[in-house]
């Protein structure tokens, strides 16, 4: 008895989370490079509807390369008055206010939210990870919602009578992937 | 002179109208360049239970004022996350629709309820050995409860259940052996948020019946034993009332313990002695903890006082407790979730006897989360009596309990099953199945 319980509990307590795959490549380089990220596991049919409905998507990248940390990616929109694309770059974490130009039909994810110029040069063979975020949500906006709810005693287990306490209430948390980049 | 004042006052008139009309001119320029929109209205499809203004207050989004297209994106998706930590609704949808002109716009949210009302079923079997002051103790407690509850009562926000409770237990020892059956109902009504604020509010009443057989096997008895009988009712009362500030709950309430019995000994010698003891409690609580599902670790502590004063002597004198109870949780949402909760108990009646008790309860709970719920729970808790007890129950013995509890629980139909090894003392989740306490409440 004591035995299938422990089984039980080692498979309950087993990391269920999978690391999502795709690939990466980057070009060594004495100077600068460049790296991109291909096949990302995000359908950009789902994204399509998520922006005609007038929402925006960010897509950020987090590179990291031994004690090095670079990030980079884009935030698109959809006009709904121009029925146009806009798409903004981040590079190094800062979103650049110029867009790109205003494109009436995307075929999948425009090449600044995939591509970037690294500011340093990689190394063949190096080891590089890239931590990519779907609508990455902001500390600041996380302690604020929780601090909203909390003070209404809303949320799992939350104040609810009796057994509704069981409701779970799982916010939904963003959207990531991994993988690394093979340096050729 | 004429056509100069003409000119003046077709200057004024045309100022005037540039100045009534340049907020919103200008505010359009920006719009086509750095992209400032408003959002007009907010249209709510879908929504048939709760009360669209609060669906508004918890959405949160400025109407009719500029907003960077970016801040709007971030009002819509902070929203989004508010309306789904309500807990009301199986899916939310949001998107922006074209307004009356360029730049403006209107918010379409459209939601699926969750069901907001539930019923289901609790069993427990409750197996315990024990050490009693007269040698050893064996008992099981079987208790059945089926109950159903709304989250959103006719449509007011209001949480209210009711419960029908039926639970029975055998004892037996070397000296007595005794069986009871006690059933009962309760109900409960419960507002989370006063007014649309951090207060709350809640009120619990139950009754109960209650019958008892207990038989005696004395060799102090002239014919070795003696059978008596007890019948009789109870009656609970509770209100409470709070305040959630951040993650810090305060909580203040009064609870009402009426009853009605009456016992009848098979010795010819003893008469029926009927007796009622009308008990009130008040309590204080102070809970910290962060249970709102965005953070791996879900700490938590609570402290409580409770004060009981019954007045009507039955067995003993008046007496008064006094209850502090403190609990410690820290742990995981996803993974185990360790439980420490200390108890200490000080009662005293008017003719000065004294009973001091300490319980600790230390349980270990793996909360799988995911549809349907589980929920695995070992536990072992201490009771001690750590003074003199009273003459009636010289408890000078330590009780221990070991717990193994699994929680199913489907969305839907509600099924908890859980089997209790040797339960003595303190034990929240036993407590729970006869009155909807303050536990319910605050936590």
């Amino acid at each position: 008895m004591m035995q299938r319980l422990l089984i039980a509990m080692v498979l309950l307590l087993a990391p269920t989370g999978a690391r999502a795959a795709g690939s990466c490549r980057a070009l060594a380089s004495p100077k600068l490079s460049e790296l991109g990220l291909e096949d990302l596991d995000v359908r950009f049919a789902e994204l399509e509807t998520h922006l005609k409905k007038g929402l925006s998507v960010t897509l950020l990248s987090e590179v990291e390369a031994g004690d090095r940390r670079f990030a980079f990616g884009c935030r698109i929109f959809y006009d709904l008055w121009d029925e146009a694309y806009m798409v903004f770059p981040i590079v190094g974490a800062v979103e650049v206010k110029e867009r790109t130009a205003l494109v009436k039909k995307l075929a999948g994810l425009p090449k600044a939210c995939t591509t970037v110029t690294l500011p340093w040069a990689l190394k063949k063979g190096e080891p590089v990870d890239v931590t990519t975020r779907l609508n990455p949500v902001t500390e600041e906006q996380v302690a604020k919602t929780r601090k909203w709810l909390a003070e209404r005693g809303i949320g799992a287990n939350g104040a609810m009578a009796g057994r509704a306490a069981y409701a779970m209430v799982d916010l939904k948390q963003t959207q990531s992937f991994q993988r690394r980049c093979d340096v050729k | 002179m004429t056509q100069r004042l003409l000119r003046l006052g077709l200057f004024l008139l045309l100022a005037c109208q540039g100045a009534v009309g340049a907020p919103e001119a200008e505010a359009q320029s920006r719009a086509a360049v750095e992209q400032i929109v408003f959002v007009d209205q907010i249209q709510i499809i879908g929504n048939a239970d709760l009360s669209d203004a609060v669906l508004k207050a918890a959405f949160d989004l400025p109407i009719g004022r500029p907003l960077s297209r970016e801040a709007l994106d971030e009002h819509l998706r902070a929203g989004k996350q508010r309306l789904e930590g309500l807990g009301y609704f199986r899916s939310i949808d949001v998107a922006l629709k074209k307004g009356n002109s360029r730049g403006h716009y209107r918010v379409v949210l459209t939601v699926e309820a969750e069901r907001s009302s539930y019923f289901g079923m609790t069993l427990v079997r409750n197996d315990n050995k024990d050490e009693s002051f007269r040698g050893p103790l064996k008992s099981q407690t079987d208790t059945y409860q089926a109950y159903a509850g709304s989250r959103n009562l006719f449509s007011t926000g209001l949480r209210g259940e009711f419960a029908l409770l039926f639970s029975k237990t055998f004892s037996d020892s070397e000296v007595i052996d005794s069986e009871q059956a006690m059933p009962g109902a309760a109900a409960s009504l419960y507002d989370p948020s006063l007014l649309d604020s951090s207060w709350f509010a809640g009120g619990a009443a139950g009754y109960f019946s209650s019958k008892s057989k207990t038989s005696f096997n004395l060799t102090e008895l002239p014919d070795g034993s003696v059978e008596s009988k007890t019948k009789g009712q109870f009656s609970i009362f509770y209100g409470v009332v709070g305040r959630r500030i951040g993650l810090t709950t305060t909580s203040v309430g009064l609870s009402r313990f009426l009853s009605k019995f009456e016992t009848q000994s098979s010795n010819p010698d003893d008469t029926t002695i009927s007796y009622s003891a009308p008990a009130t409690g008040l309590f204080a609580r102070f809970s910290f903890s962060d249970k709102t599902y965005l953070t791996k670790v879900e700490p938590g502590s609570a402290l409580a006082i409770d004060y009981n004063r019954d007045t009507a002597p039955h067995y003993e004198a008046p007496s008064t407790g006094l209850t502090a109870l403190h609990t410690w949780m820290f742990g995981s949402t996803h993974a185990v979730t360790p439980t420490l909760a200390g108890q200490y108990d000080y009662s005293f009646s008017d003719d000065n006897e004294r009973a001091l008790s300490r319980t600790y309860d230390y349980s270990f709970k793996y909360d799988y989360v995911a549809t349907p719920h589980l929920t695995l729970e070992l536990g072992y808790g201490e009771y001690r009596v750590i003074d003199k007890g009273t003459e009636t129950y010289p408890n000078s013995f330590p009780h221990r309990r070991k717990k193994f509890a699994v929680y199913y629980t489907s969305s839907g139909f509600l099924l908890s099953l859980a089997f209790q090894y040797g339960d003595v003392g303190l034990d929240r989740e036993q407590d729970q199945l006869f009155l909807p306490n303050s536990d319910r409440f605050t936590q």
